[in-house]
């Protein structure tokens, strides 16, 4: 069973510090985040707390500090994201502005397999011309 | 301009242009087989010219509402004091009740309006997303991108970014442009896959496609209500794909050329896998279109015949249709419902046949002439002085004392005579336009106005013509 969870852009930006370095301070997250964001410390404790409540992330307690990880994996999340209702729509509908190499993606395994062999067929077709 | 002149130019252009659409729909479908995939690109660049300009102005006379008369041979014109000609004549807008054109336009505008911020906000969240991604500096696929710049032409800066998020390889952005790969490609895909991939998103960028995308997302706005653009628009959108497919193809070799195709295929196997319930039309809809694609692809020759000649002609009468029809769009202006296409002079409705004979001959000969349209400027107002533009065409055989005569009576009370004019003509065939001031008069509020238009050609009674004409009733008291 999949968790369901969403995770906002901000908060995106916490999960990819933690997932690079996966038992994190809470100062270090800070630091790297300062770097790309500019933003505050609370702002980001705010943010890993957020995430804690939505159970992506655990920390334990070491010596006075607390140490944050991720439980869920960077490829996890991607998947839940790209299967997640809005994404869906954002892909359909931003057809209009991004262009694509491929629009469809509700082709079956089967249907990939019969493509393969037209092509297959069709080649050889005009090989034979 | 009011809410009715809006309504009407954007349903006027949206009808021309679904007709136009269908035109490059067959045309495309006869072409196809025989003609590079850009050139049928270009005819839909007619139409989305035509969908986004609709009306090209003879001149700014559509916001003062002065008559145009279409004189083709000058006769005696009926006196029109000079100073009305300049000065604005507009009927009293009726206060209170909204008409149905005014619904219809704010129903339009919503629906345009929705459109516009849903597109905006889809867009601007994506490229949001596209923060999430991981910036690509694998080396030898900045190689790769660097060849296929150079094969294609293209110099600006591009930054390749694997998001995890989509499963197609993806260009997004006009000024700044991003590829966008699905996380994985480099280690899931071989360098010849890769390359293609690149090559087909760079043209993209080549053709700008981004900016035609974002005029064709303008487009959708305006005709959101019109379900034959739409359908316009998916085979517009797939045929520039198969462009694009086209111009990768001419830089490859041959061998290369089928495993174009399988590139394709590979990206598909990989990255978009099935749906829990996919919707099943979409599926056919889609493999048909890569079908399609495919064929294309294989029957590729590099060098095809392209009869370039046939197709600019057809470019240029479809832009010729659509560009000019000013006759069409004024009438789309009219406030009052008559309009009637211009016939032929010689309808057996308006004709005289006669026959006398004088000392020696029989003569014979048909006098023909008829109204083509009755309108009046801005709404009719009670006690407001405005024009009745009244269009004649005619033809007649007899030039023996020839005179177009026009005569209107309140035909609620015949006997009230409006304005009579009578112009002598000088040619046998001809048109003319009698532009009459009128000052409507409502006796009692809610008698209708009615105009009966006779028309006398050489002392014969021709065509007579009734018009009820909605006048509005004076917004002050009456004296």
């Amino acid at each position: 069973m999949r968790k369901v969870f969403s995770i906002t852009e901000a908060e995106w930006q916490v999960m990819k510090v933690l997932w690079k370095n996966s038992y994190c301070h809470a100062s270090k997250v800070i630091e790297e985040l300062e770097k790309t964001t500019g933003w505050k410390p609370t702002t980001v404790k705010t943010l890993l707390s957020r995430l804690v409540k939505k159970k992506v992330v655990t920390f334990r307690k070491e010596n006075n500090a607390y140490i944050y990880t991720p439980t869920v994996s960077e490829e996890e999340c991607q998947e839940a994201e790209s299967e997640s209702f809005l994404n869906r729509l954002f892909n359909g509908s931003c057809n209009l502005m991004v262009s694509r190499l491929i629009h469809a993606n509700k082709l079956t395994g089967e249907d990939i397999q019969e493509l393969r062999l037209l092509l297959d067929k069709l080649d050889g077709r005009e090989k034979k011309e | 301009m009011n809410t009715e002149h809006l309504v009407k130019l954007v349903i006027h252009s949206s009808l021309t242009g679904s007709l136009l659409a269908v035109l490059i729909l067959v045309a495309g479908r006869y072409l196809k087989s025989r003609v590079k995939a850009r050139w049928i690109c270009l005819l839909w660049f007619v139409l989305l010219f035509r969908l986004l300009i609709p009306y090209i102005p003879n001149s700014p006379l559509l916001l003062y509402k002065v008559p145009e008369t279409i004189n083709i041979n000058s006769p005696e014109v009926i006196e029109v004091p000079q100073t009305a000609w300049l000065n604005p004549v507009r009927g009293a807008l009726p206060e209170g009740k909204p008409t149905p054109y005014d619904i219809m336009f704010v129903i339009w505008l919503s629906g345009a309006l929705l459109m516009l911020f849903y597109m905006l906000i889809l867009n601007f969240i994506f490229i949001r997303r596209t923060k999430r991604g991981h910036p690509v500096t694998d080396a030898h696929i900045l190689e790769i991108l660097n060849e296929c710049k150079r094969e294609i032409g293209i110099k600006k800066d591009i930054h390749i970014v694997s998001l995890g998020t989509i499963k197609t390889p993806a260009v997004l952005g006009v000024f700044k442009p991003l590829l966008l790969l699905p996380e994985g490609v480099p280690s899931k895909l071989g360098d010849n896959d890769i390359r293609n991939i690149i090559l087909h998103e760079l043209t993209h960028l080549k053709h700008n496609d981004l900016l035609a995308d974002w005029i064709i997302g303008l487009t959708l706005t305006l005709h959101w209500f019109n379900p034959v653009i739409w359908h316009a628009i998916k085979m517009m959108r797939s045929d520039r794909e198969m462009a694009c497919d086209e111009y990768v193809l001419s830089h490859l070799k041959d061998e290369e050329i089928k495993r174009y195709g399988q590139t394709i295929l590979n990206v598909l196997d990989i990255y978009a896998r099935p749906k829990a319930v996919p919707g099943l039309v979409a599926m056919v809809e889609s493999k048909k279109e890569f079908k399609r694609r495919l064929e294309r692809i294989i029957v590729y020759r590099k060098g095809t015949r392209c009869p370039k000649f046939f197709v600019m002609l057809l470019v240029i009468f479809l832009a010729g249709f659509t560009g000019v029809n000013a006759y069409e769009i004024q009438s789309a202006f009219r406030s009052s419902p008559a309009h009637c296409m211009p016939k032929s002079c010689c309808d057996p409705r308006a004709t005289f046949a006669y026959s006398y004979t004088d000392a020696t001959n029989v003569i014979e000969g048909t006098d023909a002439a008829m109204i083509t349209d009755i309108r009046s400027y801005g709404k009719l107002t009670d006690g407001v002085e405005t024009f009745i533009v009244v269009e004649v065409e005619y033809s007649l055989a007899s030039m023996e004392d020839a005179r177009l005569c026009i005569m209107f009576n309140n035909s609620s009370d015949s006997s009230e005579f409006i304005h009579e004019g009578t112009i002598p003509v000088s040619e046998g065939i001809g048109k003319y336009v009698f532009t009459i001031p009128l000052t409507p008069v409502i006796h009692e509020e809610g008698t209708p106005f009615s105009l009966q238009c006779c028309l006398h050609v050489n002392n014969r009674t021709l065509y007579a013509q009734e018009k009820e004409l909605k006048v509005q009733p004076r917004s002050q008291p009456y004296p």
